[in-house]
């Protein structure tokens, strides 16, 4: 082999294997940013839905009860 | 009723209820037996299914008696396994429906030893129709009369083994909507030993080889289900029906 | 000293904490992951028998380790969850199962590919492969009764309950090499006697497995941090920091 990357016949392998991998790897980067934005975001939205409909940016208890389906909505399964 | 001769379901109370173990067994059981006999169609159908699946075979592959013969221990003990699968949900549908396994959850007495009665009552239900049906079945497959009775034998050890370790899967899913196929996701790798053990005893009974080991590792499973899987199942149920 | 492990399972701080060691975690890993590709698939001599082939050993026995890793953890948090009603451990085991479902993936995928010039074969029903496989479905049947309860707590402790089951699989892949004398090689890697590779070829494969390890934690914290924030949307902390009124660490 000696540094060069002509292999011997086993090229469509390497490519597979090692392509299949960096998929994988680097997947699961972009997906746990993406899960991390997407529930940043729609807190955030929530938050801010709450505190606009209200005229006292409440106190924690206040802004949880109302929407109480937005608290219990830390639903489960959405992990990709 | 054979008295058991592992230690009881750990977790136990200590406390004396008021009712002798053996007593709250056999209670348990023979209700359990009665709630499933009444819904006779139901449990009829893991039956039904283990006939349909094994008929399929031959249909679908080829009739020849070689070829059967080859096939036939994993053929019935698939359908085995499929059918237990299929009636898995049973156990514990109508006692939750009716409110009696919040009831068993109140009560002073040890779940998981009330689950083992339970359980057991589900297989006489559908576990010793298949066992019973095997060596007719077996039998349409060609197979020697000292293959069925290793079959037989394997399934009859087996069978309970594989409901108890249902049990777990269907206490988890207890009460979820469409949990049919993920209870049979959740529940077959386990059951898989048991699957391999069996089909492997007939295997080795058909070439005329020893069978005590595979056997033997089918009893030791079944005493470890039956000591282990209650408790966990109980656990469960616990968490389910929160 | 439990003072710190306490105030680790405490949200706010693992919050803050959790962003910072992701970039710690994941800069070296893919550093790490750049230097063993280059030692595997460049430095290191071609294989007596397989030649070029065997170079699939630096992803494959990677992702096979980290897919027994992960579901340990899975199922230790789950236990620890379950135990010491730490509401963090079962975020943790949470966010480990897709990783782990992916690796998982991962190796059977590179396994098989390395299969087919090895024995000429993409798969066979041998004990290794078909409970690497089984691990495969033990991750859905996981996320899968995580998604069907509506009830948090009860998703938590009905998927610990089936982890713990499950992770008897491991051992049993672990261990099948030796147990039943196969189709797949036996262990490469043991701990107790010298390796069965060369100096030139183990040291990338070990630079592999220590990437993909601190990959999986950088991963892992990443999830868990987002994980938490939903689970705790309802507190203080995490109100105030969605305001903005408290940065409490990096968004990655």
């Amino acid at each position: 082999m000696n540094g060069i990357l002509a292999v011997d016949g086993y090229t469509g392998y390497l490519v597979i294997a090692y392509g299949v991998t960096a998929l994988v790897v680097v997947g699961n980067l972009v997906a746990a940013r993406r899960q991390f934005r997407r529930v940043h975001l729609r807190l955030r939205e929530q938050l801010e839905r709450r505190s606009g409909r209200r005229p006292v940016p409440g106190s924690s208890q206040a802004s949880g009860r109302v929407g109480g389906a937005g608290g219990n909505e830390a639903t489960v399964g959405r992990n990709q | 009723m054979a008295v058991p001769t592992h230690a009881a379901a750990p977790g136990q109370a200590t406390a004396a209820p008021a009712l002798g173990l053996i007593t709250l067994f056999r209670a348990v059981f023979i209700r359990d037996l009665r709630v499933g006999l009444r819904r006779w169609t139901d449990a009829s159908n893991a039956a039904l299914f283990f006939i349909l699946v094994v008929t399929l075979f031959p249909l679908a592959l080829s009739p020849k008696a070689e070829m059967l013969r080859m096939l036939a221990p994993g053929v019935i003990w698939i359908a085995a396994l499929l059918a237990t699968l299929l009636s898995l949900h049973l156990l514990f549908r109508a006692d939750l429906e009716d409110g009696t396994l919040e009831q068993l959850l109140t009560v002073p007495y040890p779940l998981g030893w009330m689950l083992l009665a339970k359980t057991l009552a589900h297989w006489v239900i559908t576990g010793v129709p298949v066992v019973v049906m095997a060596p007719v079945l077996a039998i349409t497959y060609h197979l020697p009369a000292s293959a069925v009775g290793v079959l037989t034998f394997s399934l009859l050890l087996g069978t309970p083994t594989l409901i108890l370790l249902g049990s777990i899967g269907a206490a988890l899913t207890a009460g979820l909507r469409g949990a049919g196929v993920l209870l049979a996701f959740i529940v077959a790798p386990l059951m898989l030993p048991v699957l391999m053990l069996g089909a492997r005893a007939t295997d080795l009974a058909l070439a005329g080889e020893n069978v005590t080991g595979p056997l033997y590792l089918l009893a030791a499973l079944l005493v470890l289900a039956i000591s282990l899987a209650p408790v966990v199942a109980a656990g469960a149920i616990r968490i389910s029906a929160d | 000293m439990w003072n710190w492990f306490f105030k680790l399972a405490s949200p706010p701080h693992f919050y803050a904490l959790a962003g910072k060691l992701s970039y710690w975690l994941l800069v070296p890993a893919i550093l790490l992951l750049a230097i063993g590709t280059w030692g595997g698939l460049i430095l290191a001599p071609p294989d007596y028998q397989q030649g070029d082939a065997f170079r699939i050993i630096y992803v494959h026995v990677p992702s096979a380790y980290l897919s027994m890793l992960i579901y340990v953890t899975m199922a230790v948090a789950g236990a620890i969850g379950l135990i010491w009603r730490i509401k963090l451990a079962h975020a943790v085991a949470a966010s480990c199962a897709p990783i782990g479902a992916s690796f998982t993936f991962a190796a059977l995928v590179t396994g098989a590919v390395w299969g087919k010039p090895m024995w000429g074969t993409y798969w066979e029903w041998d004990p290794r492969l078909t409970a690497e496989l089984i691990l495969l479905f033990l991750y859905f049947g996981y996320m899968g009764l995580r998604g069907a309860f509506e009830n948090l707590t009860q998703a938590d402790r009905a998927s610990a309950v089936l982890a713990i089951a499950g992770v008897v699989n491991v051992p049993i892949i672990h261990f099948s090499v030796i147990w039943w004398a196969s189709l797949h090689q036996g262990p490469t890697l043991s701990k107790l006697e010298a390796p069965s590779i060369s100096g030139d070829m183990l040291w990338p494969l070990l630079t592999m497995i220590l990437a993909f390890t601190l990959f999986f934690l950088g991963i892992l914290a990443m999830r868990v941090r987002a994980e938490v924030l939903e689970r705790e949307v309802q507190s203080r902390w995490a109100q105030d920091m969605l305001r903005g009124a408290s940065p409490v660490g990096v968004d990655l």
